[in-house]
């Protein structure tokens, strides 16, 4: 069995991203830049109802619009539209002017249907239906366990809360879309996407060509964070219109068409009973929750949440548990998956009531926390984040900061998943001692390519910029799609077992015993004039799953206008071997900025007297800029005989949870509602009315 | 699951290869971790062809747009 080299000059050092230089300068071209000859505008129209019977859709006078090269319906006869901005047709023209003049030509005959949007409403049951022959409201997902009633009757503090958190929606830089170009020949697509041969998979289904005759190119993409799988309504109507009008579509969706239709983080509105007995040991967990997919929500679904689903209790053990969670359906876009599905809602929830019960039992929360956590990764990342953030000294009880602007301090933990598996990789070496790794696995700005560098670098005692890393085309050996922060553990073994198969037989064509290091270009002279090929695939005992992490925050919340400023997130994590450094930390840096975005400004909003999203645009969705981040500390726990482990979904996870309890903290009260906007502070003050929770 | 499952259906974990196995299974909805969302290859669509929701329990034989 292959095994990681025990002494590493490449791995787990800081390596600078081998593409920063084409990033900075404009040379790289995300697939977004991509312009081949002869492109057009792709634009989409959309359901202007959040529910209609469309009876007829008229493209005759869009087609006339000097510069529209094709216009195509969605979908042939009458159909329902079940949220604002679900897709009706689309047009392709020379220029955004032309297909924004185009779509406003486009007739429809519609009949407009009662709707809902909030989730509170949807589940009365006289409320609109979402889908006329299901219940918005399913009977719930029920989990029980032990004796739930008999242990809160015994428990020495018992604490009860109610929390929510919005929807959020989907935001990369790169909005969804691809570029298609369909010839005689085949389909060739420039996407945006998290996975290349899923993006192929769907063209090839939906255009109706065989897989082999549809190339995915993506080559860099501007961030995905679970929603960027198969090519989406958007690739399948960009492949029609490129069919129609002879010519490449590139459809991108506006910010506005990102906001509706592309997904979202479900919401939730969580009741939590917690009891424990006198030394803070956990006896009972009970939970009735509920939120929303949109229309992939309720009965409809038939049993499935949609993606509302999440784990309770989270991370910590109760022997008595009770868990009733459904999802509502509501005219709102349907959920996806969205950077660790799940649980960042359950953290929120779950290490709020537990700071609660702390606050009961006058106890540390950290020590209560170490007292039912067993997770031993997390305990030792407990020990590492008490030391370095100071928290003996900054804790203090809850509401005892004195003067108007207020200091708290909250931690919270974090569970994930990952692994790796599946992916095949080739490995040239050219006489001239230049080496190309192809691998059809993507970047989705996280630093891949960068590690294919590194893991290449390390065998052949290289430097990662001597590496050509080329991925992103379904040309190469093919690769998962990057998803449950699987891509590092699933590829880095691929490239690790390629590239040790190469030096094998580079040094078995060669004679050189030892080709690697400065011995590397004389080897590789000895090839001649042909290169070497040699193919390897990921392989058992280089990679593992499960990763923890716990982060603490230190904020300040000022009492008279509501304002929360964060102060310092410690994030310590382990992720197994670290193969970058640099890119590490950098991903976790992200998963905690997207972290305070979930705690203090994003949350979708809908209209219920339109059923339109009334914040589809970074004017009104705020997301953190830069003066909003904090400094931000990382601590990796190297764990080098784990082999490699992902790291991007568990670094957003207990952000909102730390920063939360941190306020609560800080006030002496919880604001139990995300975002912890100002409002929403001077309302749990009691200074101003209460806001809703949007439900 | 026992019962076939239309060849348009798809999820997220298909495409994931350490989560390829359990991507159409009753344990994907059991409801302890996050559950799925699905599409229609057909429609690339949350909506099938015949306009109700793609899903494991729905995309199945008996169903208009069902393909084996």
């Amino acid at each position: 069995m292959l095994s990681w080299p025990e002494k590493r000059d490449v791995i787990g050092q800081s390596t600078p991203r081998v593409d920063a230089p084409a990033k900075v300068t404009g040379a790289a071209k995300y697939s977004s830049d991509v312009q081949p000859e002869g492109w057009l505008y792709g634009m989409i129209y959309r359901s202007r109802w959040p529910a209609a019977k469309v009876t007829g859709i008229n493209i005759e006078k869009a087609k006339q619009i000097p510069g529209i090269k094709a216009v195509v319906v969605e979908r042939d006869g009458e159909r329902t539209v079940r949220f604002y901005g679900e897709e009706l047709a689309a047009v392709a023209g020379t220029s955004k002017q032309a297909c924004l003049d185009a779509l406003l030509v486009i007739e429809v005959e519609a009949t407009p249907l009662p709707f809902v949007v909030k989730e509170e409403a949807a589940r009365n049951p006289n409320s609109p239906r979402v889908w006329p022959d299901a219940a918005n409201l399913p009977e719930p997902n029920v989990r029980e366990k032990g004796d739930v009633d008999k242990a809160f009757a015994a428990a020495a503090a018992v604490v009860e809360g109610f929390f929510t958190t919005p929807t959020q929606l989907h935001q990369p830089l790169e909005t969804h879309g691809n570029t298609v170009s369909v010839t005689y020949d085949g389909v060739t697509c420039w996407a945006s996407t998290q996975g290349i041969f899923s993006v192929r998979d769907g063209l090839a289904d939906y255009l109706e060509v065989p897989h082999e005759k549809v190339r995915v190119i993506t080559d860099h993409m501007g961030g995905g964070f679970g929603a960027k799988f198969g090519p989406g309504a958007e690739g399948g109507l960009a492949g029609r219109l490129s069919k129609a009008a002879g010519a490449p579509v590139k459809l991108m969706l506006t910010r506005f068409d990102q906001s509706l239709a592309v997904g979202n983080r479900p919401s939730s509105f969580q009741q939590i009973k917690l009891g424990a007995d006198a030394d803070g040991k956990m006896v009972a967990f009970e939970m009735n929750s509920f939120g929303t997919a949109g229309i992939g929500a309720g009965a409809s679904s038939a049993g499935g949440g949609g993606g509302a689903g999440f784990p309770a209790p989270y991370i910590y053990v109760v022997p008595n548990i009770r868990v009733k969670q459904s999802s509502v359906a509501i005219n709102a876009g349907q959920a996806r998956a969205f950077r660790a599905p799940g649980h960042p809602i359950a953290s929120f929830g779950m290490e709020s009531i537990v700071d609660e019960l702390a606050v009961k039992l006058k106890m540390d929360p950290v020590e209560l926390r170490l007292k039912n956590d067993p997770n031993k990764i997390r305990q030792r990342e407990y020990a590492i984040g008490i030391e370095h953030f100071g928290w003996k000294q900054k804790y203090k009880p809850p509401g005892s900061s004195p003067g108007p602007i207020k200091v708290g301090v909250g931690c919270a933990g974090a569970t994930w998943g990952g692994g790796g598996r599946g992916t095949q990789a080739d490995v040239q070496i050219n006489p001239d001692g230049s080496v190309e790794v192809r691998c059809g696995t993507q970047d989705l700005g996280t630093g891949t390519r960068t590690l294919v560098a590194v893991v290449a670098a390390e065998v052949f005692g290289l430097k990662p910029e001597q590496i050509s890393a080329r991925i992103g085309d379904t040309q190469f050996p093919p690769s998962g799609g990057s998803g449950g922060s699987t891509t590092a553990a699933s590829v880095c073994p691929a490239i690790f077992d390629a590239c040790t198969n190469a030096l094998q037989d580079l040094q078995k064509k060669t004679g050189v015993a030892d080709a690697r290091g400065s011995n590397w270009s004389a080897a590789c002279r000895k090839l001649g004039v042909n290169p070497l090929t040699s193919h390897g695939k990921w392989q058992e005992g280089l990679s593992s799953s499960g990763a923890g992490g716990v982060q603490f925050a230190e904020v300040e919340v000022d009492t008279e206008t509501g304002f929360v400023k964060v102060r310092k997130i410690l994030c310590v994590q382990d992720c197994g071997l670290i193969v970058d450094k640099l890119t590490c930390e950098t991903q976790i840096n992200g998963g905690v900025i997207m972290g305070l975005g979930y705690a203090l400004y994003e949350e979708r909003v809908m209209d219920s007297a339109t059923g339109v999203v009334l914040n589809p645009n970074f004017e009104t969705y705020k997301v953190p800029n830069f003066a909003d981040v904090p400094e931000i500390e990382v601590i990796l726990v190297d764990m080098p005989e784990r082999g490699v482990i992902g790291v991007g979904e568990p670094a957003t996870i207990p952000t909102a949870g730390a920063i939360a309890n941190a306020v609560a903290n800080a006030l002496g009260v919880r604001v139990s509602s995300l975002p912890i906007t100002p409002a929403r502070v001077l309302a749990a003050l009691g200074k101003v009315g209460k806001v809703g929770s949007k439900a | 699951m026992n019962t076939p499952l239309c060849k348009y259906l798809r999820t997220k974990k298909m495409f994931v290869p350490v989560h390829e196995a359990e991507a159409l299974t009753e344990a994907a909805e059991a409801g302890t971790e996050a559950d799925a969302f699905y599409w229609c290859n057909c429609t690339l669509s949350e909506i099938g062809a015949d306009d109700k929701p793609a899903h494991l329990r729905a995309c199945i034989p008996g169903r208009i747009c069902f393909k084996e």
